[in-house]
C-alpha cells in the first residue's frame, strides 16, 4: 500500500469516528430537546436554550460527517448523459465534478475561517438567554470543513494519478457515481 | 441574465457535477458578474447561521428514526400486518405493499430506503402466489414514493425553509392528499384486478386470529406516527421537536423488541450522518443561491417574464406542472426540489396561489418524478432488487400509478381545498 492509500484510510478511519461521535450527539439532543417538550407540557417548566443547544449539535455532527460522505461518495450527481459516456469522459466528467466541488467547498472554508477569526478577535457570545461564547462550537464546525477540504484534495491526487495510469476501476471507486447496487446496500 | 443563469445551471447538471456544487458556483458566478456589491462574501455567514438552523434539525432526526426503525426488525413486521388486514381485497398483497409503504413512509422520510425495504419483503411473493409480476413492482414503485406527500416528509421541511411557509401547515395539508393518493393507488390495484381477474394472485386465507396477532406488528409505526405528527398537530411540539420525541420512541421499540445493540446504532448513524452531510450540503448551497439570485433581481425578472406573458393564472399554472412533470422525467427529487423552489415558488405566490397548496401540489410532481421513466430512482431500485428480468417490467407496471398521480394532480388543481381545508380547521 502506497503513502496515498494510506492517507485515505487513515482519513477513512477518521470521518468514521467522527460520525459516529455526531450521531452521539444528535441523539443527546434528541434527548434534551423531549425532556424539555415534556417538562414544558406536563410541569409547565421551560428549560432555557435546548433549541440552541441542539443547533450547535447538528451543525458539528453535519460538519464533521462531511468528509464521511465525501468519501463515500454521497454527493447527489444527475447521470442521465453520464451512463451513456465512454469510460475515459465519465472520469474526465468525475474529476471534473470533483473538483468543482472541493473547490466550492474550500471557498466556503476560507469565507467560514474569517468568521471564526472575527469571533475570536470579538469574544462574540450569542444573544440569547445562554450568551454561549460563539468561538466554540464555531471552531468544532470549522474544523470538520477543513477535515472535508483536506480529504477532498487527497482524492483530487489520487484520481488525477489513477486517471494518468488510465486505472478507471480505481478513478470510478475514488470518485465515481456510486452503482444503484451500492446505493441499496448502504440504505436496506 | 436569466438565460445566462439557466445555462449554467443546466449545463452543470448535465455534465453531473455535484447539485451543492452546481448550486454554489452559480450562485459564485451570479454574484461575480451581477452584483453591485460583493454578496458572495457572506457565505460564510449564511452556511453557519443555517447549519445551526432550529427547524433544519428535523431532518437528521427523522431520518435517524426512519434509520432505527428500519433496522430494528419492525418494517418487516408491519408488513406482516399489513398483509392480514389488507389482503382480502381484489388485488390481495398489492393493497398491502401500497398500505406498508404508506405507512413506513409516514415513519421514514426516504423513498429509496421505502421501496428498498418493502419491495426486500414482497418480492418473493409474487411467484409464490402467482401475481402478475408487472403490477406487482408497480406498487411497490409507486407505493415508496409516498414519503414525500404523507407527514413528516422532510421534503415540505426543505419547501418550508426555502418559501417561509409554515411547516406544520404544510403537514395538515399533506394528510389528506396523501391518503387520497394511497386511496387512488389502491383503487388503480383493485380496478386493474376486477377486469383482468387473472392479474390478482392465489386469495389469502382470512383468519381472525392471526389479524388480532398481526396488530403487534402494526401498532409500533402507529404510535410512532401518532408522537411525532400528532405532538405536531396538537401544537405541543414543534416538527423538531416531534422529530427528537419520535427519535427517542423509536429508540424505546427498538429496545422493546429487543434489538437495540450498540452494532444496530452505529450503522443507523452512519446511514442518518451520511445522508444528513448530503442532504445538509446542498440545501446550504440552495440558501445561499436563493440570496444571491434574490439580491440581484432574477426572481422578480422571472417573475415579470412570466407575468409579462398575458397567460391567466391557471394556465401558468399548468405550464408549470407540464414543466415539472418533464423535468421530473430526468432529474432526481431533492435536486428538482432545491433548483427549481426558489424561482418558481415566488412566482406562483405573485399570481395569487396559496403557497401551502403550491407545496402540496409540488410533492406530488416531485413524487411522479420518481417514478417517470426513463430517470426514476424508484424504477431502478425496484429493479435492483428484483435483478432478474428486464426495466421495462418495472416501468410498464408503474404507468398506471403515474396516471392516478396525474388525477391527484387534476383533483389539486381542481379542488384546492382537498389540500386546504385540514390546516383551515386549525389556524
Amino acid at each position: 500500500m502506497n503513502f496515498l492509500d494510506k492517507t485515505l484510510k487513515g482519513l477513512d478511519g477518521i470521518a468514521l469516528r467522527l460520525v459516529w461521535l455526531g450521531g452521539a450527539l444528535l441523539i443527546l439532543a434528541a434527548l434534551i430537546v423531549t425532556v424539555d417538550v415534556i417538562l414544558r407540557k406536563l410541569f409547565n417548566i421551560s428549560m432555557a436554550g435546548s433549541d440552541e443547544l441542539s443547533g450547535y449539535a447538528f451543525g458539528i455532527a453535519t460538519a464533521g460527517s462531511l468528509t464521511y460522505a465525501l468519501l463515500h461518495r454521497s454527493n447527489i450527481r444527475v447521470d442521465a448523459l453520464y451512463q451513456h459516456m465512454p469510460v475515459w469522459l465519465r472520469a474526465t466528467l468525475d474529476i471534473f465534478g470533483h473538483v468543482l466541488l472541493v473547490g466550492f467547498l474550500a471557498y466556503v472554508t476560507w469565507r467560514s475561517g474569517l468568521l471564526v477569526a472575527d469571533t475570536w478577535a470579538n469574544q462574540s457570545r450569542s444573544i440569547t438567554p445562554l450568551r454561549t461564547p460563539l468561538a466554540i462550537p464555531q471552531t468544532l464546525w470549522l474544523a470538520g470543513l477543513i477535515l472535508c477540504v483536506t480529504t477532498g484534495v487527497v482524492m483530487t491526487v489520487a484520481s488525477l494519478i489513477a486517471f494518468v495510469k488510465r486505472d478507471w476501476a480505481r478513478l470510478q471507486e475514488t470518485i465515481g457515481i456510486k452503482s444503484l447496487d451500492e446505493q441499496i446496500e448502504e440504505e436496506s | 441574465m436569466m438565460i445566462q443563469a439557466i445555462v449554467f445551471l443546466m449545463a452543470l447538471v448535465i455534465l453531473s457535477v455535484p447539485i451543492a456544487a452546481v448550486l454554489g458556483w452559480l450562485g459564485l458566478f451570479m454574484s461575480n458578474f451581477h452584483s453591485f456589491m460583493p454578496l458572495h462574501l457572506a457565505i460564510g455567514d449564511i452556511f453557519w447561521q443555517n447549519s445551526i438552523e432550529f427547524l433544519l434539525v428535523a431532518i437528521p432526526m427523522f431520518v435517524l428514526m426512519g434509520e432505527i426503525l428500519l433496522r430494528s426488525g419492525i418494517t418487516e413486521r408491519m408488513y406482516e400486518g399489513m398483509v392480514q388486514w389488507l389482503g382480502w381485497l381484489p388485488g390481495g398483497l398489492m393493497h398491502s405493499n401500497i398500505g406498508a409503504c404508506a405507512l413506513f413512509a409516514a415513519t421514514s422520510g426516504s423513498s429509496v430506503a421505502t421501496a428498498a425495504t418493502i419491495g426486500t419483503v414482497a418480492l418473493p411473493e409474487v411467484e409464490k402466489r402467482n401475481y402478475n409480476e408487472r403490477l406487482f413492482l408497480g406498487t411497490i414503485a409507486a407505493g415508496g414514493t409516498l414519503g414525500i406527500l404523507i407527514p413528516p416528509s422532510i421534503n415540505l421541511i426543505i419547501y418550508g425553509l426555502l418559501t417561509d411557509t409554515s411547516v406544520p401547515e404544510l403537514y395538515l395539508a399533506g394528510f389528506i392528499p396523501g391518503i387520497l393518493l394511497a386511496g387512488l393507488f389502491m383503487l388503480t390495484v383493485a380496478i386493474a384486478c376486477l377486469i383482468r381477474p387473472k392479474w390478482d394472485g392465489d386469495p389469502e386465507p382470512q383468519d381472525w386470529s392471526a389479524k388480532i396477532r398481526s396488530l403487534s406488528g402494526l401498532l409500533p409505526p402507529l404510535l410512532i406516527f401518532l408522537v411525532v405528527v400528532g405532538s405536531i398537530y396538537a401544537g405541543v411540539a414543534t416538527p423538531t421537536e416531534g422529530a427528537s420525541l419520535g427519535v427517542i420512541a423509536s429508540l424505546g421499540l427498538a429496545a422493546a423488541n429487543r434489538t437495540l445493540t450498540i452494532d444496530m446504532l452505529k450503522r443507523a448513524i452512519e446511514g442518518t450522518m451520511r445522508t444528513t452531510a448530503m442532504i445538509m450540503l446542498i440545501i446550504l448551497a440552495a440558501i445561499f443561491l436563493n440570496f444571491i439570485l434574490g439580491a440581484v433581481g432574477l426572481t422578480q425578472a422571472l417573475a415579470d417574464f412570466i407575468t409579462g406573458l398575458g397567460l391567466s393564472p391557471m394556465q401558468t399554472m399548468f405550464m408549470i406542472v407540464v414543466f415539472y412533470i418533464i423535468l421530473g422525467c430526468f432529474m432526481e427529487t431533492l435536486s428538482m426540489l432545491l433548483t427549481t423552489a426558489p424561482l418558481i415558488a415566488p412566482v406562483v405566490i405573485q399570481l395569487g396561489f396559496d403557497p401551502v397548496w403550491f407545496g402540496v401540489l409540488l410533492m406530488v410532481l416531485l413524487e411522479a418524478a420518481l417514478i417517470t421513466p426513463p430517470i426514476g430512482i424508484n424504477l431502478y431500485v425496484v429493479q435492483g432488487i428484483r435483478k432478474t428480468g428486464g426495466l421495462n417490467d418495472v416501468m410498464i407496471g408503474t404507468m398506471p400509478f403515474v396516471l392516478a398521480m396525474f388525477a391527484m394532480i387534476g383533483l389539486l388543481l381542481a379542488f384546492p381545498q382537498i389540500a386546504l381545508w385540514l390546516p383551515q380547521q386549525f389556524y
